[in-house]
């Protein structure tokens, strides 16, 4: 909600150049770029986002302040059209559970090492994405997209872990053009993504108990601390995969996508005597249309992800010149698959006054083969907003309002292992509670953007409550600072 | 719908999937339990523990005609534990055997050979190796204070029969013997039959003629690291223990350690220090975390030389060989208990010691003792022992010397 939120903000409200709102950045192949209107441009920002509240997955902050500093810019370098932009995050979060070495936790990834200790978490994310697009004659263009993100995340609270996560993508893309209406495209989809995190204590004095998690509150009773404690953990995540887009110009314009990525993620421990812990295959599919004509505006977004958790079964081999962990068997021992669907339509009037209504359905089916577990949920959320842009002189004011309500449709936790007590199947239970909560939504954002000349100013700032059962609610805000140029 | 949706998935699936692993299902594990050690008495049933290594999950099943059948097991690796007790006369016999990674991927059998050990006369009843904590850590002072030089072992006689403690010998640190400190490299020796030893590198050893230090039924007398009156505000306080009152003590002579504490020779006896394989400490200790501790009644002279050596590490340690057969008891204890739950994870051979005790961290102040079983016509306790310290021990919040009524021996004339 709060993502959506924001970028509709920043997009509609015209922070970005007329090449960062090209409709082919909104795909994964930059080659489209090259074709239709590009402007240089540049903004940098400073913003502060306030996070606050219960309504949340209790592996995310119950309060969290962000500083980021960022900055994008395009420009035309003979043939080739660039977009190049950069992001700093500094994070700090407070009130997490059950995770003490992964920088973001995900329901499709079981293993890690899970606590019961509340704690704070700092973080800091440098974000770095680049597109470029050349034209190869009339009718055809290549792109490349290079991205690279590196985070590093340190829990405050005993068991504690430093943790560094890399990922650096590239996506090659090639475009055809056979008409002026219509734009066939192409692309991969290559990334790797490592993160090391190694868990330790401030007080050597004290073991910690952890539990090296299987998925669905299965898990292996594990500690830090001492000379036999949990070592470092390593996660190395290779991803391939590709796209086929699709424009059209006319009567309506339309781009549109049909993706697929294949990933895996091999989870080692100790990596002087690895020890896997369990690979994850994660297979998504997504597809994306946008059509704009005239007044009408409508988007449909749809996902789908199905992630299988392998454990292997591994001896120790102790003799002393060939130490190691054998592999005798592996097995597909979980499963977690998650689909998304929105809709989005608004309709602008002649006065720049937009009205709209979006509906998102989102639904998990997790099971743990033996014993069996099972966790799932589905929802559906409905909402309706309104925005208008006022123009005063060189200055421009932008309104936005939003309302919906999500209903929870139904969901379950079945934990049908022996460690009832295990904080692991606390940490379900509790996510459970979460995700079938139902609850309502509202928002408002704001932006002023003033100055004349090659400099412009920006002043934007929004706030969003969701409030749910029980007095439990999330509120999220923010303001932001910024220079167009 | 939502059925429909994902049989449509799992149809996308089915087409992009190129690496098959096991269809996952439980497994049956058949144990058989080989008794062709066993001499005179042969148990009825044994209960067989199957122990996955990876989650510690544990599932039992009684013998039929020496063999048991464990069904619905996740595949995986298995540590086995066979036991069973049976009653001869006032002795008890414990049989019991172990086999370490077992791979139970699909269904399979093991066999597992048991061994019996009778149950001593003399054994630990309350083991204090833990430490304590003086003053707890603060932001002030990031480490607290701790201290461990009240560590001592209360040995019982839980027989009808006077025994003497003369030449018993006493030793811990097995976990300097065993293993490397991270358990990467288990030590071995080259020695004719090495199963039928434990290795040693410290041993302290009770002085007397063999008439010496009698100790009767229901009987203790304890073995200390510094007999002394721990609580005095100079040592531990009130978080300690008064050992003033002790049997025996492990000092040779008044020591001034490096920290200016002066270890003072008390009345309780002292021990010989018959073997030393390696450097000689001022003092004799036990891991607060992660140790053993075994009474044995030598049946060799012990020398104090010509040591055997780890032949696969060369930093592994010197160390003595001890027939286990000369073993009276032993416990093992672990600072957590997954530690011993891994295959591998225990110093001691199951016939001596099955099982180990966790208290969870170091310096807590707390003691294991062992669990009363009965008590005779004559007001003596007898303390269950069936060789397996995860079963006959329970933790205690605070040490305490002679626990549940135990006399002092009628030899120790300083004793308050």
């Amino acid at each position: 909600m709060k993502r959506l939120f924001f970028t509709f903000t920043v997009l509609c409200l015209g922070i970005f150049s007329a090449g960062a709102q090209h409709p082919w950045m909104q795909t994964g192949n930059a080659a489209g770029t090259a074709f239709g209107l590009w402007k240089d441009g540049g903004a940098v920002n400073l913003s502060a986002i306030q996070k606050e509240g219960k309504l949340r997955p209790v592996q995310e902050a119950s309060s969290s302040t962000a500083v980021i500093a960022s900055t994008y810019g395009t420009a035309n370098v003979g043939k080739v059209r660039l977009y190049g932009d950069f992001a700093f995050r500094n994070i700090f979060d407070k009130g997490l559970s059950y995770n003490t070495n992964l920088y973001r936790t995900a329901l499709d990834m079981p293993y890690y090492i899970l606590d019961p200790n509340e704690s704070n978490w700092t973080r800091q994310e440098y974000d770095m994405n680049v597109k470029a697009s050349i034209p190869i004659g009339e009718r055809f263009a290549a792109g490349l997209s290079v991205n690279y993100l590196d985070c590093v995340g340190a829990k405050q609270k005993d068991p504690r872990s430093e943790t560094y996560l890399v990922k650096a993508g590239v996506c090659p893309g090639v475009v055809w053009k056979p008409s002026k209406k219509h734009t066939l495209g192409i692309s991969g989809d290559f990334l790797y993504s490592y993160e090391r995190a190694y868990p330790s204590n401030n007080n050597p004095k004290l073991d910690q108990k952890t539990i090296s998690t299987l998925g669905l509150g299965e898990g292996a009773n594990s500690y830090v601390g001492g000379n036999n404690g949990l070592h470092d953990y390593h996660y190395t995540l290779w991803r391939f995969g590709g796209a086929v887009q699709y424009s059209y110009s006319g009567s309506w314009n339309v781009i549109s996508e049909l993706g697929v990525r294949k990933e895996s993620t091999e989870v080692i421990h100790k990596i002087s005597l690895p020890e896997s812990m369990g690979r994850t295959d994660r297979l998504l599919f997504h597809a994306m249309l946008e059509a704009l004509s005239g007044p009408h505006f409508i988007k449909v977004n749809g996902s789908f992800r199905t992630t299988d958790g392998t454990e292997k079964i591994q001896v120790k081999d102790n003799t002393s010149l060939s130490q190691g962990w054998i592999t005798v068997a592996q097995n597909k021992m979980s499963r977690y698959n998650h689909a998304s669907v929105l809709a989005d339509y608004s309709f602008t009037f002649p006065t720049s006054l937009s009205i709209g209504a979006l509906a998102v359905f989102d639904m998990e089916s997790d099971v743990y083969n033996i014993p069996v577990s099972t966790f799932g949920y589905s929802r559906i959320r409905a909402g309706a907003y309104a925005s208008r842009r006022f123009q005063i002189r060189k200055s421009s004011l932008n309104l936005r309002a939003d309302a919906g309500y999500t209903a929870s449709l139904g969901g379950d936790y079945v934990y049908g292992g022996s460690k009832t007590d295990s904080p692991a199947v606390a940490l379900y239970r509790e996510l459970l509670d979460y995700y079938t909560s139902s609850y309502a939504s509202a928002a408002i954002a704001a932006a002023y953007i003033f100055g004349g000349g090659k400099l412009r100013y920006s002043v934007s700032g929004d706030a969003s409550i969701l409030a749910g059962p029980s007095g439990k609610n999330y509120f999220t805000g923010s303001l932001s600072l910024g220079i167009l140029f | 719908m939502k059925k429909l949706f994902f049989a449509f998935a799992a149809a996308l699936i089915a087409l992009t999937a190129c690496k098959k692993e096991n269809a996952i299902k439980t497994v049956t594990l058949t144990v058989t339990v080989d008794e062709s050690e066993l001499t005179s008495v042969k148990p009825d049933t044994y209960t067989v523990t199957a122990t996955n290594s990876a989650t510690t999950v544990a599932v039992s099943a009684k013998t039929e005609n020496g063999i048991a059948t464990i069904p619905g097991l996740v595949p995986g690796i298995y540590n086995l534990n066979v036991a069973a007790s049976v009653s001869e006369g006032p002795a008890i016999l414990n049989f019991i055997g172990t086999a370490q990674s077992v791979q139970v991927t699909a269904d399979a059998s093991a066999t597992v050979k048991v061994a019996e050990s009778k149950t001593s006369a003399l054994v630990f009843k309350e083991v204090y190796y833990n430490g304590c904590t003086i003053v707890e850590p603060s932001e002030e002072d990031e480490y607290g204070e701790t201290y461990f030089r009240d560590q001592f072992y209360e040995i019982y006689n839980n027989s009808t029969e006077t025994v003497y403690a003369d030449g018993l010998c006493i030793a811990v640190g097995l976990w300097q013997s065993y293993a490397s400190y991270d358990f990467s490299v288990i030590y071995t020796y080259d020695i004719p039959n090495p199963e039928k030893y434990i290795f040693l590198k410290t041993i302290w050893q009770i002085p007397g003629d063999g008439t010496q230090y009698p100790v009767k039924p229901g009987e203790s007398f304890v073995v200390c690291q510094w007999g002394t009156n721990h609580t005095a505000e100079t040592l531990a306080g009130n978080k300690s223990i008064d050992l003033s009152g002790a049997e025996f003590e492990a000092i040779i002579a008044e020591t001034t350690l490096w920290n200016g504490l002066v270890i003072t020779d008390n009345a309780a006896v002292n021990m010989s220090r018959v073997v030393e394989t390696g450097y000689a400490m001022p003092q004799w200790m036990a891991s607060v975390g992660d140790d053993a501790v075994v009474l044995f009644n030598p049946s060799v002279e012990l020398k104090n030389e010509n040591f055997i050596s780890c032949t696969n590490d060369e930093y592994g340690p010197d160390v003595r060989e001890v027939l286990r057969s000369d073993i009276l008891d032993a416990v093992q204890w672990r600072t957590n208990k997954e530690d011993g739950e891994k295959a591998g994870g225990l110093y001691l051979p199951a016939e001596i010691d099955g099982g180990f005790q966790a208290l969870g961290a170091s310096y807590t102040g707390k003691s294991i003792s062992r669990k009363a079983a009965s008590t005779r016509e004559d007001g003596t306790v007898v303390y269950q022992d069936t060789n397996n310290a995860s079963v006959d021990f329970q933790i205690n919040d605070k040490p305490e010397v002679r626990r549940g009524g135990a006399k002092k021996p009628s030899w120790n004339t300083w004793a308050k």
